[in-house]
């Protein structure tokens, strides 16, 4: 694979592209951030200015490739909280007193960048995210409805909303209510339209370019009165946006006098750590949208946004992200390095000087709607759905951080939601000693399985949850990108739906990077809910029955092989199985259970390919194995014999009697293999010279024929899909050769 | 060269239970397969009848009776088998260990763990008694880059055949910090593995040294692998993995203690969680092979 310089290396090529995307950038980006900016109680600009740093003196150094920088929004209900807290009475004092704690949480999170704390994001449960998103998507929606309506009151949680309901609807000022409710309603429907003119700008800048022009045609600036249904309604600059006069203004200096007291230090965690989890986890996602598909350094990023966030504080400015909203709209547009980012930012700055008495004209109901529809996203009732889907648990977890979250704060919430996952993982592992001792066990062996290739095997052992996942992401991290990963769960006993998550997000990455991710040995492990993601789990002594578990995606996957090849695919588990006591191979394990059958034909010979679980020794000595063999019922009899590679791992004491059988002809394929036979001459005769070319090119597996039906086995674990392919592909050929 | 005989005494501990009488079982089994004295161990105070009881065990064995010492020893039972194995000069001291422990267990110590801990010859731990009836087929062996690697794998090797097994696996655990484990982004990735690649030739090259050496003397087949994780914990997750039916590995350059099972590491990585029979070579200049 062709690695695209990162950041602004590779940008020589794509400065044109990228001078494009950031005009939408910039568009979106100025009333998104005064949005923010009016949400979290500081001056609107001050929600713009880590845009303009990001841009101008942050994307030189970015661990990221295609980010644009913002301010975070899950840190509106920190910020507005800190301003009253640190400032009483006086929001000015406030907002300085703050923009200090953001200060040193910057320099705080660039030395965390330094130490390499950016697993961070990987440490916090996946319910406890989306619950945190939805908990600031409550705040937003709830503390913007008022505004949305024209109304003045100002109810601060949802209690209060709904005490406030009937107030609030007398207070409605329907001129100002116009404006919120069709904003809302643009940023609504915007995406459902299919005119390229109104697709190619985004719905905020609509939302604005609407607005301002009411407010002209109104006569917002200079207050005027209309009789609206026989009542004099009042419209004046009070709900128009207030900017300074002088775009030097908007530069405020911090106040570092509060920093001995323990309030400021709460606000400095708070803000270190949602600025953290949320910059990290939109890095993330940024990297997943990148049409180059590079792979962002997170830590460097931390520290990068850190200091980024250190200078924005000195002037005014809220802390920086890489922000999620304006790089999906600048890579949509085809944006393609940081140079998007730095354009952005002169165009922010240029905008906001040249256009700033028309920017002065934006309602604040206008803001509330791109606000409350930025809310929405957050809440996401349909992820809330799917959380419900992925079992009982996820909800317990989901819910009770949301209270949290909205009865306290955010820091408690994540707390709490650590807390609860905890307890549920203790419930379910019956056991706190097994969690405790997950922390600090290593659980992952990874190694090449072949010498040439680039295979390798990744097992995890025992219990892997959103603690030790990190120590499983760092070990996959280090494979290159192009390289087959086969991740072998059967060793683990319990696995979370965190780690579910994360996994098939890094298979979805690993793929688009041009490699190969597949998990085995999870087929037979129990869930919690009908959901591919859910947590499983193993209980000592029962086997589920995997017809009624969701489809794994290697099970999915056969099936849709199955359907390529037209051939049957038969998910019942069959216990007693006897079709393998005749082979020799299978001599000292007794076979418990077949399933994930594979079943088709050559010509009248069937072949089926099937996972097979079977132990060896019985009572304390049993050890349970599994794998995958395809069996080949043949229409006429064939000589007795095994095949296989010498040297090969665990090699069969069968037909222990018997020499290796040698061709002259055929030096390497002799040198190569291990040919044992029961006759020998009738084992040379079928041998052809045809047969024994196309075994010394591809055979990778043991053979054994038992006279009408062959055995094809591998490796003793099970195989990927993509290996399962192979099988038959090698299988179907055999025959063609063998009986042609 | 010829192998000079590494095992003259084998040792174990008896006692009177189902268990304990497999364990006599076997351990006679691997004394008449390497010919062998064999010392049995019991805790307890001497009696006439004890005498007689453990004489019956015994002789439904089948072992010569001569080769025989049993050895009766009073108090801490850890210490009164590693005080007998050094009055007998004992080579191999073959006990019988649970898989897994409850973490209780593990920080106080089982009997058979703290055998291997402090012993000062090799020691046998059978997890899974079948591999001496059956067949022991797969050996792994630790190829550390350390002086008693090389002791230890013609050890594993001789053992090997006397078992009949078929192949021995050397497994050499790279440290991922000895290589650079940064991978934060495609260059580190790709560095990395640069890094990873020339590692691994330059281990490889000694283990093939060893490998070759190993074949002069006449051995079973052997083949070699490089995993990349912690020391001492990997060795038994691919030997639980990969199906493996003895683990053959250096013994631990200090005695270990309680601190050693609070940070675990190496040996002790192993004894927490046996993932099958384990064979801890000790050795001494005359019981080298």
């Amino acid at each position: 694979m062709k690695i695209f310089s990162n950041g602004l290396r590779g940008s020589k090529r794509s400065w044109k592209d990228d001078l494009r995307a950031s005009i939408s950038v910039a568009f979106i980006a100025i009333p998104l951030g005064l949005g923010i900016g009016l949400a979290s109680g500081v001056p609107p600009l001050a929600a713009v200015i880590p845009s303009v740093i990001g841009g101008l003196l942050i994307a030189w150094f970015s661990g990221c490739n295609v980010a644009v920088h913002s301010t975070p929004k899950m840190l509106i209900g920190v910020t507005a909280a800190a301003v009253v807290t640190l400032g009483g009475n006086d929001q000015f004092l406030g907002y300085r007193l703050f923009l200090a704690a953001v200060v040193i949480a910057g320099a705080i999170q660039f030395i965390s960048g330094l130490l390499r704390l950016g697993v961070i994001g990987d440490l916090i449960p996946a319910s406890v995210i989306k619950s945190l998103l939805a908990a600031v998507g409550v705040i937003i929606i709830v503390k913007h409805v008022p505004v949305l309506l024209g109304s003045h009151l100002h109810p601060g949680n949802i209690v209060q909303l709904m005490q406030a309901a009937p107030a609030l609807l007398k207070s409605i000022n329907p001129l100002i209510a116009i404006i919120g409710l069709v904003s809302l309603l643009i940023m609504f429907i915007h995406p459902k339209f299919e005119y390229p003119i109104i697709k190619a700008i985004p719905s905020a800048v609509w939302v604005v370019i609407f607005s301002i022009g009411y407010s002209y045609a109104l006569g917002f600036a200079s207050g005027n009165e209309f009789s609206f249904l026989g009542s004099i309604i009042s419209v004046g600059p009070t709900y128009l946006i207030e900017l300074p006069s002088q775009i030097t203004d908007a530069i405020v200096f911090p106040d570092f006098s509060r920093w001995q007291t323990g309030d400021f230090w709460n606000i400095v965690i708070g803000i270190l750590v949602i600025s953290s989890i949320e910059g990290i986890l939109s890095a993330t996602a940024i990297d997943r949208l990148d049409p180059l598909k590079r792979k962002s350094n997170l830590n460097k990023e931390l520290s990068v946004i850190g200091l980024g966030s250190m200078m924005s504080g000195f002037v005014g400015g809220l802390p920086i992200i890489p922000g999620i909203v304006p790089s999906s709209v600048g890579v949509s547009h085809n944006g393609k390095s940081q140079l998007m980012n730095v354009f952005q930012a002169i165009l922010i700055l240029g905008l906001v000087v040249l256009l700033s008495s028309q920017l002065q004209q934006i309602p604040l109901a206008a803001l509330a709607g791109i606000l409350i529809h930025t809310g929405y996203k957050l809440l996401n009732p349909k992820e809330i759905m799917n959380t419900y889907r992925i079992g009982w648990d996820q909800i317990i977890i989901f819910g009770s951080t949301l209270i949290i979250t909205l009865a306290s704060d955010l820091i408690v919430g994540i707390s709490v939601g650590i807390l609860v996952t905890l307890v549920i993982h203790i419930i379910r592992l019956r056991s706190i000693v097994k969690l405790f001792t997950i922390l600090f066990r290593p659980n992952v062996l990874v190694y090449q399985e072949d010498d040439d290739g680039e295979k390798f095997l990744v097992s995890v052992k025992g219990y892997c949850n959103f603690l030790n996942y990190p120590r499983l992401k760092k070990s996959m991290d280090m494979i290159p990108s192009d390289a087959t990963i086969n991740l072998d769960l059967s060793l683990a006993e319990f696995i979370d739906h965190t780690v579910m998550e994360h996994l098939s997000e890094y298979e979805e990455s690993h793929i688009r990077r041009g490699g190969n991710f597949e998990v085995i040995g999870m087929d037979t492990h129990f869930s919690t809910a009908n959901h591919p993601l859910a947590m499983r789990f193993k209980q000592e002594g029962t086997r589920p029955r995997p017809e009624k578990l969701p489809l794994t995606s290697r099970q999915k996957k056969m099936q849709s092989l199955a359907q390529k090849l037209e051939w049957g695919f038969d998910l019942s588990v069959r216990r007693y199985v006897t079709t393998f006591e005749q082979f020799h191979l299978f001599r000292f394990k007794t076979v418990d259970t077949v399933y994930n059958k594979l079943i088709g034909s050559v010509d009248t010979n069937s072949i089926t390919v099937q996972d097979v679980d079977f132990h060896e020794g019985e009572l304390q000595f049993k050890t349970e194995h599994q794998t995958t063999v395809a069996v080949v019922g043949l229409n006429t009899t064939i000589p007795l014999f095994t095949i296989e590679k010498e040297n090969f791992l665990d090699k069969v004491a069968a037909f222990a009697g018997y020499d290796d059988i040698n061709f002259k002809n055929f030096k390497h394929f002799s040198n190569t293999f291990l040919l044992k036979g029961e006759n020998e001459s009738e084992v040379r005769d079928f041998f052809t010279p045809d047969l024994i070319q196309f075994l010394d090119d591809e055979l990778n597996y043991r053979l054994e024929s038992s006279g009408n039906s062959i055995l094809i086995m591998g490796k003793e674990r099970l195989m990927s899909e993509i290996e399962v392919q192979n099988l038959i592909h090698f299988t179907t050929k055999l025959l063609y050769v063998m009986l042609k | 060269m010829s192998l000079p005989f590494p095992f003259k005494t084998v040792a174990t501990a008896i006692a009177f239970s189902p268990y304990a009488e497999a364990n006599l079982h076997e351990s006679a089994r691997i004394a008449e397969m390497l010919d062998a004295r064999l010392i049995l161990i019991h805790v307890g105070r001497e009696t006439p009848q004890k005498v007689e009881q453990l004489e019956l065990l015994v002789s439904q064995t089948g072992i010569e009776k001569d080769k025989v010492t049993i050895d009766f020893r009073e108090g801490d039972a850890v210490k009164g088998i590693l005080a007998s194995c050094k009055e007998h000069k004992v080579d191999l001291l073959i006990a019988g260990a649970l898989k897994r422990e409850n973490l209780l267990k593990f920080y106080t110590g089982s009997i058979a763990r703290n055998l291997c801990r402090k012993a000062e010859c090799s020691i046998l731990l059978l997890t899974d008694r079948s591999v001496i009836r059956n067949k022991c087929r797969e050996i792994v062996v630790s190829g550390d880059d350390h002086d008693k690697t090389e002791g230890t794998l013609r050890t594993a090797n001789y053992f090997g055949k006397v078992l009949g097994a078929e192949h021995i696996t050397i497994i050499d655990e790279i440290n991922p910090k000895a290589t650079g484990d940064k991978a934060d982004d495609d260059t580190q990735v790709a560095e990395t593995a640069k890094k990873r690649k020339a590692f691994k030739q330059k281990e490889e090259a000694r283990l093939a040294a060893l490998e070759a050496q190993l074949k002069a003397d006449g051995s079973l087949d052997v083949d070699h692998k490089c995993i990349f994780g912690k020391a001492g914990y990997t060795i038994g997750h691919y030997a639980a993995a990969n199906r493996v039916d003895l683990l053959v590995m250096n013994s631990p350059d200090a005695k270990l203690g309680i601190m050693d099972r609070v940070f675990t590491h190496d040996l002790e990585y192993v004894l927490s969680d046996l993932p099958c029979c384990l064979m801890i070579v000790n050795q001494k200049t005359d019981t080298v092979a």
